[in-house]
């Protein structure tokens, strides 16, 4: 299989007959966690992205304009779960990065704790993204936010925890409606999100995520 | 002050294994026993239907007719039906070690059970009474803990394992569910067709206080 590089960086694109796959680099070669598939191209080992088991390769495969995460990068991630889209994104931030893996429920902190044992830049984060006072003395300053939490008052989560961003830094929150209103259009929601949004950050660009994920978005955002 | 990224690694790895092997609550042991006890109980049917059609070729009559206790006491001395087709020594044998094995899993429900008991005796005792051991367990897995259930209102906990009926009732008008889980409690497997509806609501409301006493530990 061939793998290109893509527009967003650390990640990379591997055509298998017409089917288009999306890889990241794999920090921990010969180790798979997710029973992912890993591939290896001029000496190089790949682990397999699932953009249906994530809401970060939807917002790609949609097409978003950028992805502010880089190598490098220290990204705070809200709302872990068992380490999924959290493994990529610590494939992509490399040895020099590192990724502040919060979750709210113990059994799947249980899970993603074997993850970030396993890789020298994941710590995770028993805590409540709700109440930032209670982890604050265990990350740093981040240079991006991440937020995946289907809770009604995920805008105000998020804002609550801008004290970590730095000056500039980047905010990439998915948008569960359902969540906020099970009753009203998404749309409706989605645009009353980006007014949120707007009052505290700069919106760069947003996705819906159909087919993939039903009633979601994806917002890029950037602190003012 | 510099943090020194490693060191924070170290320390949240390791107040982390704290947090979760502390942050445990023993409703989860209910939980998981209960839904032990169901896997085992469909292991059981299934094994059981499996051996009446294996062994239904030799003895049909208790195949067909024999409750689960008769069918395994046959075995141990198995007689050929008229009907039946020749088996050897060995075939039998192996009919029969299944039997033994359905007997050994029959016996684990058992003790499953009686653990299951002592577990809800110990942590929701009000529950046990009023909603039986079997049906508190079944209504604290769907619930997903204590506290989530003691928050519920009673009307939920009467159709808590009714949920295909209650959203095709929300979304298309049809007749809502009378009772979920909680169908099987005596009280609403002995009343009158025409009562159950009735005695579902004050069992859910009976239950529903129960649970609260049990989690706030009200004696």
């Amino acid at each position: 299989m061939k793998v290109e590089k893509t527009k967003y960086d650390g990640f990379y694109i591997g055509w298998q007959g017409n089917r288009r796959l999306l890889f990241t680099r794999n920090l921990t070669p010969g180790k798979s966690f997710f029973k992912e598939r890993l591939i290896k191209e001029n000496g190089i080992e790949y682990r397999e992205f699932n953009p249906s088991r994530s809401k970060l390769g939807a917002a790609i495969i949609k097409k978003i304009d950028e992805i502010p995460i880089k190598s490098g990068s220290k990204v705070l991630y809200l709302g872990a779960s068992h380490g999924y889209t959290p493994s990529f994104v610590s494939d992509v931030v490399g040895p020099n990065g590192f990724v502040f893996a919060l979750d709210f429920a113990p059994r799947v902190v249980r899970d993603l704790y074997f993850v970030c044992e396993a890789r020298s830049n994941m710590a995770p984060i028993l805590g409540d993204a709700g109440k930032p006072e209670t982890y604050a003395d265990k990350i740093t300053e981040v240079d991006v936010i991440y937020q995946d939490i289907a809770q009604k008052m995920q805008i105000e989560i998020l804002f609550k925890n801008l004290r970590f961003l730095k000056p500039k830094g980047y905010a990439l929150i998915a948008v569960k409606a359902r969540s906020i209103d099970v009753t009203r259009h998404p749309s409706k929601i989605f645009a009353e999100c980006r007014e949120k949004l707007e009052k505290q950050l700069k919106v760069l660009d947003w996705k819906t995520l159909d087919p993939l994920e039903k009633d979601h978005a994806f917002f890029v955002c950037q602190k003012k | 002050m510099v943090k020194n990224i490693q060191e924070l690694r170290k320390l949240n790895l390791e107040s982390t294994r704290k947090a979760i092997a502390e942050g445990f609550s023993r409703d989860v042991l209910i939980i998981q026993t209960s839904h032990t006890l169901r896997e085992l109980d469909e292991i059981i049917n299934r094994l059981v239907a499996n051996l009446r059609e294996r062994y239904g070729y030799y003895a049909p009559r208790i195949a067909r007719d024999g409750t689960n206790e008769e069918l395994l006491n046959s075995l141990k001395n198995p007689v050929k039906d008229e009907m039946g087709i020749k088996l050897s020594v060995e075939d039998l044998k192996s009919i029969n070690e299944l039997g033994k094995e359905i007997e050994n899993i029959t016996h684990l429900k058992a003790e499953q059970e009686k653990y299951l008991d002592k577990l809800m005796d110990d942590v929701c005792p009000e529950l046990k009474k009023a909603a039986t051991s079997i049906i508190g367990a079944q209504l604290l897995a769907i619930a997903g803990s204590l506290r989530h259930l003691a928050e519920l209102p009673s009307s939920t906990i009467q159709v808590l394992g009714a949920e295909k009926a209650l959203f095709r009732h929300i979304k298309t008008g049809a007749k809502p569910p009378r009772f979920g889980v909680i169908f099987a409690h005596p009280s609403i497997a002995n009343a009158k067709e025409t009562e159950k509806g009735k005695t579902a609501r004050k069992l859910a409301s009976k239950i529903s206080i129960a649970v609260k006493m049990d989690y706030f530990k009200v004696k």
